[in-house]
């Protein structure tokens, strides 16, 4: 599904609005200036969402998953490559570690930094849709990107999208990747572009 | 009456649970309704904040207004709105002050880990559920193996660095170096290693020497020797082969070194360090040859000084006696005394000439500077003039000299060390052998060569004295049998001559029973 330029900008602006307080909130709680670019934003049906993010993420991928349930429910996903997520989660807490492999603690900052992410921009699902949603705790997976496809589509019959934000962390001179994933069924979806263009 | 049975079962289940979390779960929970008053805590909690025991019915950040210091606030509020959070350890440290002394009597904080979730009833949000874990001990052991992770880094950073200063050193010396594993595979080859074996790196890598077949096998099998010795039994060793590169025969000597473990000793590789040492050999080789060459001179000078000394001097006391006795008695004796004192007179000088001919010739023998050109020699025709020449000395002695030579023998020699070999055969021959006995020269044709054999029925000789014939600082002059005097050199000279022609000399002797001096001959040179 395309969105037309329209749609997009709306979505964008309004994430990146939502960005710009997690990052304010990201900042106050390590103490390090934290940006989050200005992102970018697809919709593809969950059929082609491998395709599409095989080209930017590829091996062992570090995943903080939400599921979302209320009027309209879904997933929230928050991805990166394993030694990304390593790196950020390391930059945040000051504590360069040699080791490339995550520890309890690591795991635990990587999934309060998708919380917030992730909370942040279905606040504004939340906000055009006027519904309120209930959130799971967040979970961490550490697998391919198609194991955890697989897991996400598995018993699900309905037509579904996702809609991809593609983001930038900017700390401490460096830059980070990483792909905001939110999985709708086609009704929220249709409910939440018209919304959108109510908003435009 | 079963779906009041399954509720009965549904509500002790709870309560069991209920119970269980309330008295036994090591984690803390606190559930607050939707003003954040704190309506439940568990005995985890009553335990850690004794001091906490009033909380029920109070507000929340009144009981721990470090939650509001920390902005943890805003959590609960966003809870209220549906929304979980988790807090980690690394950004918050902890939700609510728990002190406690550490093992050094330090009073520190409970480190923890937060969930805070909104509590949902019949689809409504009634309140806030906080669980609260203590993770002091796993931020101590994450701590204590970060610590333990940096060290291992440093060292493999000292072992790196160590490794590329042994790479810097070993990529730049002209020795070839190679690292060997257990399974006897090159693990590493340095830069001067690819240009001996003329391969590149990775055709040396994880191959054996064998695999590689640039050495001869008896070499190979002495490399596999040393390495097998060092590994099983730590044992250094060294060697030296030879091979022949580029048409020249290069020398090589390999040092097999065990490396060990630091850990436990064991020999865990191999290094083994080859050298050209073709230079020194050769330059050993010739101070050797110097050394022999030095040590023959100094023989053939002390003989030579030792001949002057004596051999040369000797022959005048009797000329001088003989020529006295005439200049002092002449008037008074008579011609037949005159004669025979003259006749021994001509003996004496033609010995002393003899004596001084074969000293210049095993001189310049000695020196190198004798002159060799070979002609076509019959050897019927010089033997025919030589035995002309010593007829009258034989038949003096009643010696005969019978010539049995009947092939027709035509060589290749120098024609004046020829004569000087045959005259010091026969005169030899004469020498030693008694009057009424004869001398008899023979030769012997074979396909490539001839044998001159001259064979004497004089004195012979014993082992010990035919063993030293050759041996300058040995040879010792033996009179003749009517008391002829020698130097010793004739035979030496004979043996020279015959080499020089590519021949050889035999000597088979035996005391009483005469001697066969038998020279072979090359047809030619």
């Amino acid at each position: 599904m395309i969105l037309t330029n329209e749609q997009k900008d709306s979505i964008t602006e309004l994430i990146n609005i939502s960005f710009s307080r997690a990052a304010a909130s990201l900042s106050e709680l390590t103490g390090h200036r934290v940006l989050l670019s200005v992102p970018e934003i697809e919709v593809h049906s969950i059929d082609n969402i491998e395709s599409v993010l095989n080209k930017y993420i590829q091996g062992e991928i570090s995943t903080v998953h939400q599921i979302f349930n209320g009027t309209i429910s879904g997933d929230a996903l928050l991805l990166m490559d394993k030694q990304s997520a390593k790196f950020l989660a390391d930059l945040l807490v000051d504590d360069i570690s040699i080791s490339k492999d995550f520890n309890s603690s690591i795991k635990e900052v990587i999934i309060e930094v998708g919380n917030i992410l992730l909370n942040a921009c279905l606040g504004v699902f939340g906000n055009l849709l006027k519904v309120q949603f209930t959130f799971s705790v967040p979970n961490l997976h550490l697998q391919t990107l198609e194991e955890m496809l697989k897991s996400i589509i598995l018993e699900k019959e309905e037509l579904r999208y996702a809609m991809i934000v593609f983001m930038e962390f900017k700390l401490r001179d460096s830059n980070i990747k990483g792909y905001l994933v939110i999985v709708l069924g086609v009704t929220s979806l249709d409910k939440f572009l018209k919304q959108v263009e109510n908003i435009g | 009456m079963d779906e009041i049975n399954f509720s009965l079962t549904d509500i002790l289940v709870k309560e069991q649970v209920f119970n269980w979390v309330k008295e036994q779960a090591t984690v803390g929970l606190l559930i607050t309704d939707d003003s954040l008053i704190v309506t439940f805590v568990n005995n985890w909690l009553f335990k850690n904040c004794p001091n906490k025991k009033e909380c029920i019915g109070q507000h929340l950040f009144e009981i721990f207004p470090e939650i509001k210091e920390k902005n943890i606030d805003n959590n609960y509020r966003l809870a209220l709105t549906g929304v979980p959070s988790i807090l980690s350890n690394k950004l918050h440290k902890y939700l609510i002050k728990i002190p406690y002394q550490d093992y050094e009597n330090r009073v520190q904080f409970m480190q923890q880990s937060v969930k805070i979730s909104p509590l949902i009833q019949e689809n409504k949000i009634v309140g806030t559920v906080t669980l609260i874990e203590d993770v002091t001990d796993r931020v101590l052991r994450e701590s204590e193996l970060n610590k333990l992770i940096t060290q291992l880094y440093q060292t493999k950073n000292l072992i790196e660095e160590s490794e590329e200063k042994f790479r810097t050193l070993a990529e730049n010396i002209p020795d070839t170096i190679v690292r060997i594993a257990k399974n006897f595979k090159y693990t590493y080859v340095n830069k001067e290693s690819l240009a001996y074996g003329k391969l590149k790196r990775e055709n040396f890598i994880g191959k054996t020497i064998e695999e590689l077949n640039f050495l001869p096998q008896d070499v190979i099998d002495k490399c596999n020797k040393s390495i097998n010795e060092a590994f099983e039994f730590s044992k250094s060793s060294t060697f030296q082969y030879s091979l022949f590169l580029e048409g020249k025969k290069r020398y090589y000597e390999i040092r097999y070194i065990p490396e060990k473990s630091s850990r436990n000793n064991e020999v865990i590789s191999v290094l083994a360090i080859n050298r050209e040492i073709t230079e020194f050999v050769e330059i050993n080789n010739k101070l050797k040859n110097y050394a022999a060459e030095l040590e023959k001179l100094n023989n053939t000078k002390n003989k030579f000084f030792s001949i002057l000394a004596h051999d040369l001097r000797s022959p005048f006391f009797p000329l001088l006696n003989i020529s006295d006795f005439l200049v002092e008695d002449f008037d008074s004796l008579s011609n037949d005394e005159i004669k025979k004192e003259v006749k021994d007179l001509n003996i004496l000088i033609h010995n002393l000439y003899t004596l001084v001919e074969n000293l210049l010739s095993w001189a310049q023998f000695e020196k190198g500077a004798i002159s060799f050109f070979p002609s076509s020699i019959n050897l019927t025709n010089e033997i025919e003039s030589i035995i002309n020449l010593y007829y009258k000395t034989a038949e003096a002695k009643n010696v005969k000299i019978i010539n049995k030579i009947s092939e027709d023998i035509t060589f290749e020699a120098d024609l004046n060390l020829f004569k000087t070999l045959l005259r010091n055969l026969i005169s030899n021959a004469i020498k030693f052998t008694p009057g009424k006995k004869s001398i008899y020269i023979n030769a012997l044709k074979f396909e490539n060569y001839f044998e001159l054999i001259v064979k004497d029925e004089g004195i012979g000789m014993d082992d010990k004295v035919k063993n030293s014939l050759f041996n300058l600082s040995e040879v010792q002059s033996t009179r003749g049998t009517e008391g002829e005097k020698g130097t010793g050199l004739g035979l030496i000279l004979c043996k020279e001559i015959v080499e020089k022609h590519k021949g050889e000399l035999k000597v088979e002797s035996e005391i009483g029973n005469g001697t066969t001096i038998i020279c072979k001959f090359p047809y030619n040179q």
